[in-house]
């Protein structure tokens, strides 16, 4: 009875015969549905997200998108970008054409920034100068303008958090009604299972404990900036929720 | 110790407080009716929800072995922690035996209550809190007075001087610069931990994963940056399945905030794979009990339904009145004069289940419907069982009672009454002035008189006409 | 046709505080055809003792509320709110290991009906009497929350020809009575109190309008404290006059 594992097991089970716990019934039913949206999910994403201090630019096609975020770097003076592994940007070309004007992609892969194990720290302190983050995303959700992302080797986590400014690229046909569907859809579930960690984002970092006045970029990215594509004319259609392509290790 | 009483006049007299708690309060409560008005299925979700709680808290011995397995099976360390101590050295060790010096933690009331840092900071531990409130808390040595809000009580030119004295941010600095100096200071205690500790929202017994919910991202720096991560999680904090915990987080930030989702949610599923190259090492869950299981042995489990969004504070007309740091106890509120006393025993709690006028705001707000007063009458009758009401109150109920169950004798004793209240002072015909603790009533409002006849006695009288 | 007949639970505190209110029920009740009968020995329904822990003595007085109602025929209507509830609600508590009694209490439980409740819900009157003024109306936290009555009294008065009414500010907030709540911890008591009478005050209605007498006491108790004039009213006050 020492071991604190049994000793709370049974605590819990002798507790159980007294305790009185309204409405529990032995399984859980299907949760409600919603009525669908009637407008088209892409418009809703896109105001649920702009309603989150979020920006969301739409474009026809990836090479739209493309044109446009290379004028942004340009706009912007970037040098440097941290991103996912650039075989995983989900615009074929991109890192191509962003290489061919001088940028330089740093991804956790990236030679000269790979995880130096005796020294984690000041490996990060090096990825946390860098000030645009550039990803994909597994999934969007319209109810409330989210971005889903799972990490996996090609898709680490730091573009999404250490910049000031995170640039996400989502296709319509990842876009869900809202949490509850894109939890229910096949897959998600063993994509979270699978995955050491799932981040959902609403939006830019804030904080509203000064002052109780909501306040932009407390830790992570003080801007998310979304390009929203509406046609895949690069190789085939995926499923919703399934990302562009997979990058075996 | 001042009593409640006085606690409650120190914070009415706190004008910052005041006009904080005035701000804040209504701003919360907008919000969550907004949120919840927008979603056509709001009420639906949050009966889905009550459902999902009170199922796991039923089944809760299963739901913490499946937890276990699967957290066990993604790469998780699970432990199990009777009560605080056991908790707090659990954390200790693990710091130990990977060379930690430098911790950062992410805002949960749990580290609160078994009262972690002053074990970890003894034990030589730099601990950094990075929730932004609970920063300017730790900085200042002060308490949180709210569980999602936890400096409401703080003004933005307090805040400032608070920064200039450790952060050498000017003493004029605006709220953007403030944050920008939290933001750097912070920014250099992530990427310099060893480990991060954080609560949890959820834990996914499906799954395995700890579900984090922050605004600002600490949660998931500090589940990201460090080489360890550790997670309290009170052991009814289950949320069986992902599909429960979809209905959960739906109802969790309009509850809190009236956002409809927080800004990061994360869900932790294991270590960094070998494959990968960022994220932590090692994920520990502490399961922990502190009293947990006496709560649910009995009338006060469904306290334990409660996912934590602070809603009811922000309904609470006591709370909004006195701030959470008059309630002396860790979690403040309606939950908290419930879920304290069951958790840490009625005896050394007592005076907190009278902090409420049964107004029932609360059940009305909790996104999954805590009868809070039901627990409440629960508690304060289990009170009277122990003894512990005042000897006055005690002697004058049971006078009243046999009274009012002999109404020849209640019909006197209102007479009798009726003859004293003359010797009262009065205005406007009322009393100004009621013997003994009853004083307490007259002392800021006056008592209507007792009539010459009562209504039944002259219904009578007209009736034998 | 014949009459609809209701018993009438006068509550403690207008039998022995405000038997003038008690009348105007009476008044109200009968202006719509209703027979009243009064059920002789009533005392109180046990709440002040149950809200305070003290369950043997409120079980008692349930016992004796039980014994005058049980068999009188009828609805059991009620001008409080809250003695509403403590019947309608609570009383299963008391006796949740007594199956006979319990019985007794659903049968009894099931009658009890809030007068302006009765009113609305139940005969469907809309105008029943009340003069021109300027009013506002507290909805107390027992009829609104563990009734769930929301809207008869506003109906009643919207309907007295020529009157008024503004909306409260904060108008669900408790007034901070709650019973032995307001002498353990008048301090809060008092502060909810105030906010209250300031709320009233803003709206700078004639009279405030509540439907349940122990609000209304707490409340004119803060006014005439204050020096200021009584204006809460019992609903039934306001309607009687005409």
């Amino acid at each position: 009875m020492n071991d604190p594992r049994s000793l709370i097991l049974d605590r819990v089970r002798e507790a159980l015969k007294r305790a009185y716990t309204p409405e529990a019934m032995d399984a859980i039913p299907a949760p409600p549905a919603p009525p669908p949206f009637t407008q088209p999910l892409a418009d809703v994403f896109a105001r649920a997200l702009e309603a989150v201090q979020g920006r969301c630019h739409r474009f026809e096609s990836p090479e739209n998108a493309r044109d446009f975020f290379l004028a942004e770097m340009a706009r912007r003076g970037a040098s440097r970008l941290l991103c996912w592994e650039p075989a995983a940007l989900p615009i074929p070309d991109l890192a191509h054409a962003l290489r061919a004007r001088g940028i330089e992609l740093v991804s956790a892969h990236s030679p000269g920034y790979e995880r130096a194990s005796t020294d984690r720290k000041a490996h990060l302190q090096e990825l946390a100068q860098i000030g645009i983050g550039l990803t994909g995303v597994a999934a969007g959700l319209a109810r409330t303008g989210s971005l889903v992302l799972h990490a996996d080797r090609s898709r680490g986590r730091l573009a999404s958090l250490l910049p000031t400014i995170h640039y996400a690229i989502l296709y319509e046909d990842q876009i869900f009604p809202d949490l509850a569907a894109w939890l229910a859809a096949a897959g998600t579930a063993a994509r979270i299972a699978n995955s050491s960690n799932t981040v959902i984002i609403t939006g830019p970092s804030r904080s509203a404990d000064i002052g109780q006045t909501l306040t932009l970029g407390a830790h992570g990215p003080k801007e998310v900036i979304v390009l929203l594509i509406e046609n895949r004319r690069h190789g085939r259609r995926p499923a919703n929720g399934e990302e562009n392509e997979t990058i075996e290790p | 110790m001042p009593d409640l009483n006085q606690r409650a006049s120190i914070a009415l007299q706190d004008a910052t407080l005041q006009q904080a708690l005035n701000r804040t309060m209504e701003h919360f409560v907008q919000g969550r009716l907004q949120a919840f008005a927008a979603l056509p299925h709001g009420e639906a979700l949050r009966d889905q929800a009550r459902r999902i709680r009170a199922h796991t808290i039923a089944h809760l011995d299963e739901h913490l072995l499946a937890l276990e397995r699967s957290a066990q099976a993604n790469g998780t360390q699970v432990h199990w922690a009777a009560d605080a101590a056991a908790a707090r050295k659990i954390v200790l060790k693990i710091a130990r035996e990977n060379d930690v010096r430098r911790i950062v933690k992410s805002k949960s009331m749990l580290t609160e209550e078994i009262e972690l840092n002053a074990t970890l900071e003894r034990a030589g531990l730099d601990v950094l809190e990075t929730d932004l409130g609970e920063f300017i808390v730790q900085l200042a040595h002060d308490h949180p007075s709210h569980i999602i809000a936890p400096v409401v009580h703080w003004r933005v030119e307090d805040v400032a001087k608070l920064f200039h004295q450790h952060l050498g941010s000017p003493l004029d600095a605006d709220i953007p610069q403030l944050l920008a100096t939290a933001r750097s200071a912070l920014r250099e205690g992530f990427l310099q931990a060893d480990m991060g500790v954080s609560g949890a929202n959820f834990a996914v017994a499906e799954t395995g994963s700890v579900v984090l919910v922050t605004n600002e991202g600490n949660g998931r720096f500090v589940t990201t940056t460090p080489r360890i991560h550790v997670a309290l999680v009170g052991i009814e904090r289950i949320a069986p399945t992902l599909r429960d915990l979809g209905t959960l987080l739906q109802v969790l930030a309009r509850s809190a905030t009236g956002q409809a989702l927080s800004v990061y949610t994360s869900i932790i599923t294991g270590p960094r794979r070998s494959i990968e190259e960022d994220g932590p090492e090692q994920v520990h869950i502490i399961l922990v009990d502190n009293g947990r299981t006496r709560a649910l042995a009995g009338d006060l489990a469904e306290i334990l339904y409660c996912i934590r969004c602070g809603a009811c504070l922000n309904v609470c007309p006591v709370y909004h009145n006195i701030g959470g740091h008059a309630y002396d106890s860790v979690y403040p509120g309606p939950i908290g004069i419930v879920v304290t006393p069951a958790i840490g025993g009625l005896a050394p709690w007592r005076e907190l289940p009278q902090a409420s006028t049964l107004c029932g705001a609360c059940v009305e707000a909790c996104p999954v419907r805590i009868d809070i007063p039901r627990m409440l009458l629960k508690l304060r009758a289990q009170s009277v069982a122990e003894g512990y009401a005042p000897g006055w109150l005690q002697k004058g109920v049971r006078l009243y009672a046999r009274a009012a169950t002999h109404p020849r004798l209640f019909r006197w004793a209102a007479r009798l009454a009726r003859i004293a209240q003359w010797f009262a002072p009065r205005s406007q015909g009322w009393s100004r002035r009621l013997p003994g603790p009853l004083a307490a009533w007259t002392k800021t409002r006056a008592f209507p008189p007792l009539a010459g006849a009562s209504f039944s006695e002259q219904w009578e009288k007209r009736s034998h006409q | 046709m014949s009459r609809v007949r209701v018993q009438f639970f006068i509550t403690c505190l207008l039998d022995h505080l405000y038997p003038h209110i008690a009348q105007d029920v009476v008044t109200v009740l009968e202006r719509q055809g209703v027979l009243v009968e009064v059920p002789a020995g009533q005392t109180c329904c046990g709440q002040p003792a149950f809200n305070s822990g003290f369950w043997a003595e409120a079980a008692s007085m349930a016992r004796h509320f039980l014994d005058l109602f049980a068999d009188a025929e009828g609805p059991i209507v009620c001008p409080s709110g809250s003695c509403a509830a403590m019947v309608k609600h609570h009383y299963r508590d008391l006796f949740a290991d007594e199956p006979e009694q319990l019985a007794r209490v659903e049968a009894v439980a099931a009658r009890v009906r809030e007068f302006s409740q009765f009113l609305v819900e139940d005969l469907g009157v809309e105008h029943a009497g009340g003069r021109r003024a300027r009013y506002t109306y507290h909805p107390s936290c027992h009829l609104t929350r563990e009734l769930g009555v929301r809207g008869p009294a506003e109906t009643l008065l919207d309907h007295i020809p020529g009157a008024q009414r503004v909306p409260l500010p904060e108008a669900e907030a408790c007034c901070g009575f709650g019973g032995f709540f307001a002498v353990k911890l008048p301090v809060i008591s008092s502060a909810m109190m105030n906010r209250k009478l300031a709320n009233i005050e803003a709206t700078k209605a004639d009279v405030c309008v509540v439907c349940d007498a122990s609000c209304m006491t707490h409340m004119n108790g803060g006014l005439i404290a204050q020096g200021k004039s009584p204006i809460v009213k019992h609903l039934a006050e306001v309607l009687a006059e005409s």
